[in-house]
Formats: structure tokens, C-alpha cells, sequence
């Protein structure tokens, strides 16, 4: 294996690095996103209660689930 | 003479006496214009409700919601064909993507990529709906009150007595606005209280009409005191 295939692993091996650094820190980012989402949910409908507010909650919820599955994919497969 | 008969039995003692209870009585059909009546959807996503079936934590004691405004459920279309086009826009590239050899990510980061990427479409599509259904506007029989969600960690909740409020004019711009019949309606209250406008709002005319009238109301009210 001369150098320039192993410049070209490592290269590779950086670039992968990279990208699921990128996606890491996204993830997380999307998932604090996703829990301030959630309290803003829960403040407006302490002012203003009407027949959707739980299927609202439970939405921001799933989303709170979405994000944390998706943080946890972005470590493991990106 | 007639023999009275007489009952043995002991007299049944009274029912006993209903535990008063407070209740509120809806506003009275006179406060409310009839042609807002006829024009009041009650549906969950409703932008014009009467008397709606909300309730409203900072609402003093006795005081009835009559009108629950929103911007008119037109103004959502441009996010709602921004979010479709989202979801369809994977499906229109991926096939270029793999054609250029997924531009060496490999199959793994491409999936988790498209993931982001309707997680992303999600979120837009639920803030902006939160945004329109929480940015509302309240005609009670006491107050006008207006609440803002700018952002996910701004909020505001302003209000404004009837008696404090000196003009409501309403305005409609645009062929949209004419034929869906929304638009503007500008309170101008007195002194330092900030003005109010709900912006969007269907039936703009009879908004501003209504709560003209609840200001006549509040007026014949203070002359009544002032007399007495």
C-alpha cells in the first residue's frame, strides 16, 4: 500500500468523521430545539386551553421522541 | 259535620334546599350582532368563533369570551406548498444523488441526512401552524385582548378595557383580502395604552362593528352610573 492509498483512507476516514460530527451536533441541537418547543407548547396552553391542546402536546412530544432517536442515529450510522 | 281525616304518618320532612351554585350566565344574545351569529364557524380550526369553547387563564372573574379571532386559514397556504414541496423534493433528487454516485456519502449518512431533512420539513410545517393557532385575538364583554407568538421563546399577552378604546376602523387590501373577506381591524386606544390590530381577521367590518357597539354599551353603562 503506497502513500497516496493511505492519504486516500485517511482522507476518507476524516471526511466520515466530519460528517457524523456534523450530524452529532445537529441532532443534539434538534433535540434541545425540540424540548423548548415542548414548554412553549405547554405556556400557551395554560393561557389558552381548548379542545386541541393535548393532540398539540402530544405532537411536540413525538417530536421530543423523533429528535432523540434521530441524535442517536446520527452517532451511530452517519 | 264532616269527619276530617286526619294523617297519621309524621309530615314528610322537606327536600332540602338546592346548594346554590354560581354560575355564570352566557352574555346576553342582545350584546352580539346577529349577522356574527351567522357567521361563527365552532370548528377546532375555526378563525371566527362566537362565544367559543376555549377557556383563557387570564380572563377576570365574569367575563365572557364573545369573539375568538384568528388571521384567516388562507394565510397559511404559501408554508403549507412550502412544506409539501419539502416533502416531495427528496424523492425528485435522490435518484440524481445515486446517478452522481451519492457524492461519496455513504449510504448510511444519506439516510440519516433524509431523515434530518423531513425532521426539518416537521418542525417548519408544526411552528407554523403553532404560530397561527396561538396568535389569537379576544373580544370579551370587559376587554379586547391580543396574544402574540413571535417565535418559540417570544411571547406576549396584551389587553385593553372597551371603556379605553376611542376608534376601531378596519381595512381590507387586495383581491385575496376582497374575496375571502379578511383584513384589519386598527383599535386606537386613549393616552399611553399601546393601540391594538388584528391582523388577517375574517369579516373585518363586523369585528370592528361589534366592538363599536360594545363600546356604546360601556358608555350608556358609565352615563347610567353617573346619574344615579
Amino acid at each position: 500500500m503506497g502513500p497516496s492509498e493511505v492519504g486516500d483512507i485517511l482522507g476518507v476516514l476524516q471526511f466520515g468523521l466530519l460528517t457524523k460530527l456534523f450530524f452529532s451536533v445537529v441532532g443534539l441541537f434538534y433535540l434541545v430545539f425540540a424540548l423548548v418547543v415542548y414548554r412553549q407548547i405547554s405556556l400557551m396552553t395554560q393561557v389558552l386551553d381548548s379542545k386541541i391542546s393535548p393532540i398539540v402536546k402530544l405532537i411536540a412530544l413525538s417530536q421530543i421522541l423523533a429528535a432523540a432517536f434521530l441524535f442517536f442515529l446520527a452517532v451511530i450510522l452517519a | 259535620m264532616p269527619r276530617i281525616k286526619v294523617d297519621d304518618q309524621q309530615p314528610t320532612a322537606p327536600p332540602p334546599a338546592p346548594t346554590p351554585v354560581s354560575v355564570t350566565p352566557p352574555p346576553a344574545k342582545s350584546q352580539l350582532d346577529p349577522e356574527l351569529m351567522q357567521k361563527s364557524n365552532s370548528g377546532i380550526f375555526s378563525a371566527f368563533s362566537v362565544q367559543p369553547a376555549v377557556s383563557f387563564n387570564e380572563a377576570e372573574e365574569g367575563e365572557q369570551i364573545l369573539l375568538l379571532l384568528r388571521a384567516h386559514i388562507v394565510t397559511n397556504v404559501p408554508w403549507i406548498i412550502i412544506s409539501l414541496f419539502s416533502l416531495i423534493l427528496p424523492i425528485i433528487l435522490l435518484p440524481l444523488f445515486s446517478a452522481l454516485g451519492g457524492l461519496g456519502l455513504g449510504a448510511g449518512t444519506g439516510f440519516v441526512f433524509i431523515l434530518f431533512w423531513y425532521a426539518v420539513t416537521f418542525t417548519y410545517a408544526f411552528l407554523n401552524f403553532l404560530y397561527w393557532y396561538f396568535n389569537v385575538y379576544m373580544v370579551t364583554d370587559e376587554r379586547v385582548i391580543d396574544t402574540d407568538w413571535y417565535s418559540v421563546v417570544v411571547r406576549k399577552v396584551s389587553s385593553c378595557q372597551i371603556s379605553k378604546i376611542q376608534d376601531v376602523s378596519s381595512t381590507q387590501v387586495g383581491a385575496l383580502a376582497g374575496l375571502f373577506d379578511f383584513g384589519n381591524v386598527e383599535i386606537q386606544t386613549a393616552g399611553e395604552e399601546e393601540n391594538f390590530e388584528f391582523e388577517n381577521v375574517p369579516h373585518p367590518q363586523l369585528v370592528a362593528k361589534q366592538i363599536q357597539e360594545l363600546m356604546q354599551k360601556e358608555e350608556l353603562e358609565w352615563e347610567g352610573h353617573g346619574t344615579q
